[in-house]
């Protein structure tokens, strides 16, 4: 009987941290890229735009080839962003990406980059057919 | 056996014509009007991006290393965002850039584009819109019969085109207009059916100004016309208040008539380019022209000969002080 109360508390017990409601961690600085504009400081120049960024958190496993990323959505249109440590991981990415988007078969779909800072937008519900979000985005991320 | 051969050739056939299963994605690098069947507008992107739709539309597009490029005007799709006027036809930088070699917009007449001209390039804003004064490229000609098909695209789009003063046109342009000079020929705004006027704008009493009244592509218009006299060709009579015009009588500097969409409006006859010599303002403000009351400075001697000259680059016979001097000569 003991046996038996042990087999079922103690994977209760393990689990019941895990319920506990997400908060977003700050990654540690070390996470970063240096020389390129940081994740959180795109997100930030989003908000100062009048954009919304929601839900980001660090994808894990982090893609190949990326050293750092994020996903969220920025007024409801999927938003990731990623930062590498060199050009050929960004470019062999970017390539990727793309390749995605025709595997889903993506409405819109934009990435491009500022540094070794990728923005990949993808609009797979026709959410946005004007596209005027994603340039607004674009336009800051052009900016840092 | 022969079941079997059977069997294998349908399943070949069947492999053959089996859909791919992976969606084509286009690639757009320029803002664009979307397609109907994708909801419509115009997507304001304007860096390269990617869409699962092909152009609705590929006379308004160039197409070149895999990438569409949107030469037309965005204004009958929705688009509200900066605009710029422009008239007839002008090399498009932005397009060049992308693509690495010369891209032209071949839209005759009045028409907006989202992007300004580039300072360095040979543009000049004159009557409320942009002319381009410099000289096309043997390559726009070669490729005008191939993509002139895009003033067909616009022959049924219904919007407000922008109204341009054509009186006050780049001297370039209107000397050769009012002269009849080497390499441009002037139409008239023809073509479409039977129109009439909504507001037309009255004419104005000083030097030319810009008039902010818009004009609508096969509906009522109000098209501004040439003021110089003479030395128009209007499309073989098909305009109206033509008659006023050739009959003498001062013309109306706004004539009305549809859009300019059938014939252009200035065409620029290949391998010619108008002397700069022959330049002169298609219709002079009476200031300008009129006798100054005081007496002429002592280092304006020669003065008194430029009139001479004036009748021959003049074809208005002018019953002014001009005029007089001539007949007294």
């Amino acid at each position: 009987m003991r046996t038996l109360f042990l087999v079922i508390a103690l994977p209760l017990l393990v689990a019941l941290p895990s319920c506990r409601k997400k908060q977003p961690v700050p990654p540690p600085a070390s996470v970063h890229v240096p020389g390129t504009p940081h994740t959180d400081e795109v997100l930030t120049a989003f908000r100062n735009a009048g954009l919304t960024p929601d839900g980001f958190a660090a994808v894990k496993p982090i893609p190949a080839h990326a050293t750092y990323c994020e996903h969220g959505k920025v007024n409801a249109i999927d938003t990731t962003l990623c930062e590498y440590r060199d050009d050929q991981a960004l470019d062999k990415a970017v390539q990727e990406i793309k390749a995605g988007w025709a595997r889903i078969d993506a409405h819109t779909g934009v990435v491009v980059r500022a540094k070794r800072t990728l923005l990949a937008v993808v609009d797979r519900e026709r959410r946005e057919p004007s596209g005027k979000t994603i340039n607004q985005m674009l336009n800051v991320f052009s900016g840092l | 056996m022969h079941k079997v051969a059977g069997l294998l050739v349908g399943l070949f056939a069947l492999a053959a014509f089996a859909p791919v299963a992976e969606a084509h994605q286009v690639e757009y690098v320029s803002p664009h009007p979307v397609p109907h069947k994708y909801g419509g507008g115009f997507c304001y992107i304007n860096v390269q991006h990617t869409h699962n739709y092909l152009p609705g539309d590929a006379r308004m597009y160039r197409h070149a290393h895999g990438h569409y490029y949107f030469v037309g005007d965005p204004t009958p799709f929705g688009y509200d965002g900066p605009r710029y006027a422009y008239y007839g036809a002008h090399p498009v930088r932005e397009a060049e850039l992308r693509f690495g070699h010369p891209v032209f917009c071949y839209i005759k007449g009045p028409h907006y584009h989202w992007y300004q001209p580039p300072a360095q390039a040979h543009f000049q804003l004159s009557g409320g819109a942009y002319w381009y004064v410099g000289t096309f490229p043997q390559v726009y000609y070669d490729d005008r019969p191939r993509y002139a098909v895009i003033n067909e695209a616009y022959a049924s789009a219904v919007y407000t085109r922008p109204v341009v003063d054509v009186a006050v046109a780049p001297p370039i342009v209107a000397a050769s207009i009012s002269l009849g000079g080497p390499g441009w020929r002037a139409h008239a705004v023809v073509g479409g059916p039977p129109v009439h006027v909504v507001a037309p704008p009255p004419p104005p009493p000083g030097p030319p100004v810009q008039i902010g009244v818009g004009i609508t592509v096969g509906g009522p218009v109000g098209v501004p016309a040439p003021a110089p006299p003479g030395h128009f060709h209007y499309d073989h009579g098909r305009h109206l208040g033509l008659h006023k015009h050739r009959h003498g009588g001062r013309p109306s500097r706004f004539i009305l008539g549809p859009a300019p969409i059938k014939a252009p409006l200035l065409e620029h006859r290949r391998g010619h380019q108008p002397p700069l010599r022959s330049v002169r303002a298609p219709r002079p403000a009476p200031h300008r022209t009129a006798p100054a009351p005081r007496p002429a400075p002592p280092r304006a001697a020669p003065m008194p000969r430029a009139p001479a000259r004036m009748p021959r680059l003049a074809p208005t016979p002018a019953r002014g002080r001009n005029g007089d001097r001539g007949r007294r000569r």
